[in-house]
Formats: C-alpha cells, sequence, structure tokens
C-alpha cells in the first residue's frame, strides 16, 4: 500500500518476513494476534484464502441467477469466516451486508461484494509478497 | 518427534466446509495434537470411526447438507462415540444457538474468528476433563488390588447377560472360585504375601477367560468368579478346569494347606434365564457347586 510504512509485526515462530499494518480494509494485526503470532500460517491461511475464494462473487452470482438465494447465502457465510481468519474485515462486512440483502431478496447489493473481495485479494496477494 | 511422543498427542477430528477454516485449524494446533480432519457432516461421522478414535472433535455448526447440530446429535446415539467431547466452533453468539447446541450434546463453544491460543486451551481443559472422568469411571469397575474387575462391575455385567441371554434362550455360565485355606495362609505368610497371592491368582483368571463377552471379576475377598456368556455346562467347566490347573501350576507354597501349595476350588453354575427367574439364581446354583467342591476335598471343580 502507497505511504503505509512497512513494520515488523512480532514473530514468535517461524519466520522474519515484515508483514505492512494499516492495510485498508484489513486487521492485520489483529489476525496475527489469534494465529499467536505465527507469521507463516498468516501467509499460508492468505494464500489458501486467494486460491479457495478468488471466484466467489462468481460463484454467488450464479446462485442467485439459478434462483438458488439459500446457497448463495451458505457461500457468503463461508467467505465472511474465511475472511474473518485472515483479517479481510471490510470483506467481511460486505459479505454480511450482501448476505441481509439476498435474504430480504435483493441481489443489488452484491456488487460491493465483488468489489471489497477484488480489493481483498489484492491486498492478500500483496501482503503474501511482501 | 518420534512416533511413541507422537501417540501421546491427542488425536482430534476437526470437521469444517471452509478449507481456511481446516488449514487453520490442523496447521495451527499440530504442535499440541494429531489431526484428522472432515469437510462435510457425512464425512465427519465417517472419521469418528475410522480407527483410533479421536478424543474430542471439533465441528462447525453451519455447514451444507448435513448440519453440526445432526452430526452432534448423532454421534451422541452411537455407543462408540457418544462419549466424545464434542467443542462447537460458530459465529452465531446467540443464546438460543448455544442452547441448542448444548442440547445436543456439546461441552462447548468456541467463537468466530478463532483464536488459537484460546482454541488450544478450551480443547485442552475438556481432554483433561474426559481423561479424568474415564480414568474415575475404569476406576469404579475395577479391584483396586488385582486389576481385573470388581464386584460392581460384575453385578453390573451379570444384569446386562441375565437379560441378553433371556432374550437369546441361551446359557448363561458362573464359575465361582474360592482360595483353600487363604486365611490359614494370611495367618502364616502374612497379609503382603496374601496379596500378592490374589493378584497372581487373578492373572490366572484373566488369562482363562479370554472372549471380550467373558468377564473376569474379584467377587469379594479371596473369591472370584468368572462368567461366560452363551457357554454350556461343559464349555465352563473346561474354563474352571483350567482356572484350577492354572493355579496349581504357580506352585505357591503353603505350608498350611495340606496340598502344601496354593489351591482354589471352584462351583461351577450354568442357567438358561427365563422371565420368572432372578440373577440370583446362577449365583445360587454355582454357590451350591462350590460348597461342594469344598466338602469333596478342594483343589477341584463341581459341575
Amino acid at each position: 500500500m502507497a505511504g503505509a510504512a512497512p513494520i515488523m509485526m512480532m514473530n514468535t515462530t517461524r519466520s522474519n518476513s515484515p508483514l505492512h499494518d494499516a492495510r485498508p480494509g484489513f486487521d492485520v494485526a489483529g489476525a496475527l494476534d489469534r494465529l499467536g503470532g505465527n507469521i507463516p500460517l498468516l501467509h499460508d491461511l492468505m494464500c489458501r484464502f486467494v486460491r479457495e475464494h478468488a471466484d466467489s462473487a462468481d460463484d454467488v452470482d450464479a446462485l442467485v441467477a439459478a434462483r438458488k438465494p439459500a446457497h448463495a447465502v451458505a457461500a457468503l457465510h463461508r467467505l465472511k469466516g474465511a475472511a474473518r481468519i485472515v483479517g479481510a474485515v471490510a470483506l467481511a462486512s460486505a459479505a454480511q451486508r450482501a448476505e441481509d440483502l439476498l435474504m430480504t431478496g435483493d441481489a443489488a447489493g452484491l456488487a460491493d461484494f465483488r468489489g471489497a473481495l477484488d480489493a481483498a485479494c489484492v491486498q492478500c496477494r500483496s501482503i503474501t509478497r511482501a | 518427534m518420534n512416533a511413541h511422543a507422537d501417540r501421546r498427542r491427542p488425536l482430534l477430528l476437526v470437521v469444517d466446509d471452509e478449507p481456511v477454516n481446516l488449514h487453520l485449524m490442523s496447521h495451527g494446533l499440530q504442535e499440541d495434537f494429531r489431526l484428522r480432519t472432515a469437510d462435510s457432516g457425512e464425512r465427519a461421522l465417517e472419521a469418528a470411526t475410522a480407527g483410533e478414535r479421536p478424543e474430542l472433535i471439533v465441528l462447525d455448526v453451519m455447514m451444507p447438507g448435513m448440519d453440526g447440530y445432526e452430526v452432534c446429535r448423532r454421534l451422541k446415539t452411537r455407543p462408540e462415540t457418544r462419549d466424545i467431547p464434542v467443542i462447537f466452533v460458530t459465529s452465531q453468539s446467540d443464546e438460543a444457538a448455544e442452547m441448542r447446541g448444548l442440547a445436543v450434546g456439546a461441552v462447548d463453544f468456541i467463537a468466530k474468528p478463532v483464536n488459537l491460543r484460546v482454541t488450544r486451551a478450551r480443547i485442552l481443559t475438556h481432554i483433561n476433563l474426559k481423561r479424568n472422568a474415564d480414568r474415575l469411571a475404569r476406576m469404579s469397575r475395577e479391584d483396586a488390588l488385582t486389576g481385573i474387575a470388581n464386584r460392581r462391575s460384575f453385578d453390573e455385567t451379570l444384569t446386562h447377560e441375565w437379560r441378553r441371554s433371556a432374550r437369546t434362550s441361551s446359557p448363561l455360565a458362573l464359575v465361582m472360585v474360592d482360595v483353600d485355606f487363604f486365611k490359614q495362609y494370611n495367618d502364616r505368610y502374612g497379609h503382603g504375601a496374601g496379596d500378592i497371592c490374589l493378584k497372581r491368582i487373578a492373572a490366572v483368571m484373566a488369562s482363562a477367560v479370554r472372549r471380550p463377552s467373558d468377564l473376569a471379576a474379584r467377587y469379594g475377598g479371596e473369591e472370584f468368579a468368572a462368567l461366560l456368556a452363551d457357554t454350556p455346562l461343559d464349555g465352563a467347566s473346561r474354563i474352571a478346569e483350567i482356572v484350577r490347573t492354572g493355579v496349581d501350576r504357580l506352585a505357591i507354597p503353603h505350608d498350611a494347606s495340606p496340598a502344601g501349595r496354593v489351591t482354589v476350588s471352584c462351583g461351577v453354575g450354568v442357567v438358561v434365564p427365563q422371565a420368572d427367574m432372578a440373577p440370583t439364581e446362577l449365583i445360587g446354583a454355582a454357590d451350591r457347586k462350590l460348597y461342594a467342591a469344598k466338602a469333596e476335598g478342594r483343589n477341584r471343580v463341581a459341575a
């Protein structure tokens, strides 16, 4: 992220790789704290998150188009949980809003979710390359 | 970590349909636990009974198909899994969700997003509680001196086997075993030696009674019992003779016995339980034969 100074997070385990704080929409410090400061594990989880969920917006759209709102809500719920694990708080909020909208029959709010997902994946890729 | 140390780490089953969650748990907890994973409720039920039983199950609530509540409910109805503690992992923090989880048998909840330190501590707490409960349950059924089943365990097993034999109209046999001149043995050699003698006889009983459905127990004092399911008189008499000769071969010196060594007398009773009979009838039958064996000169089987 432009202008964000890299800081060394607490690292009690296996790596010296730096993580950048103050990522928009991310709470990296909180995620890392929940993992006991295990930076390599957070990296793994972010990579896994991108691999599993980068195309999830398409999946949700397809489920909505197929008139399977309950399945779409379930997919969003899963993604929301994964997003919280890696600290993608803005995406988790967007997924929650999308869940709420779908449950009221409104699919218009899914665009926000797609944008939040794309941004989170960009950040995860950036963090894990750092 | 060598294989022995690895075996000492508790085995966990972690169930979650979300790969990121599974990765978090399986990699974040691997230093303290051995991990088995399942990505659906259906697979969780299979994984819970595949080979070594997990000591604890960490179960996601919301899963497509069979959800965590239903998985837990089914686990609690199966004898082989009902005692495995289940901790739910959930993002639902409302009272109704927790009450529902506790109602189906969960012992605790972990909130998402998971904090590994808290998760590890909660898992260890519940595993320790379960191990202590298992130890107490084992101690309550085990004779402290000899390590074989105690009287309580014998009574429970007799009641259970009596009903089973009544249902199947099959013979239930009981061999009562009494150490000959044991009071004199204690008087001559002391209670310490008496305890060792009882332990060695209990080992003979345990090695003679090998089928999983059978039970070797210390009935009380110097009296032992072998409960043999689906066993007719000749089979039970054979087991009794194996016990008698096994003790005889121990050749434990006993100056105060006419035989010069420790011997046992055995009484064999067999009953096909009927609706109007009580388990005490089987004990009475074996006891009468035991007294007959004593009256006939000891160190023998009466059937």
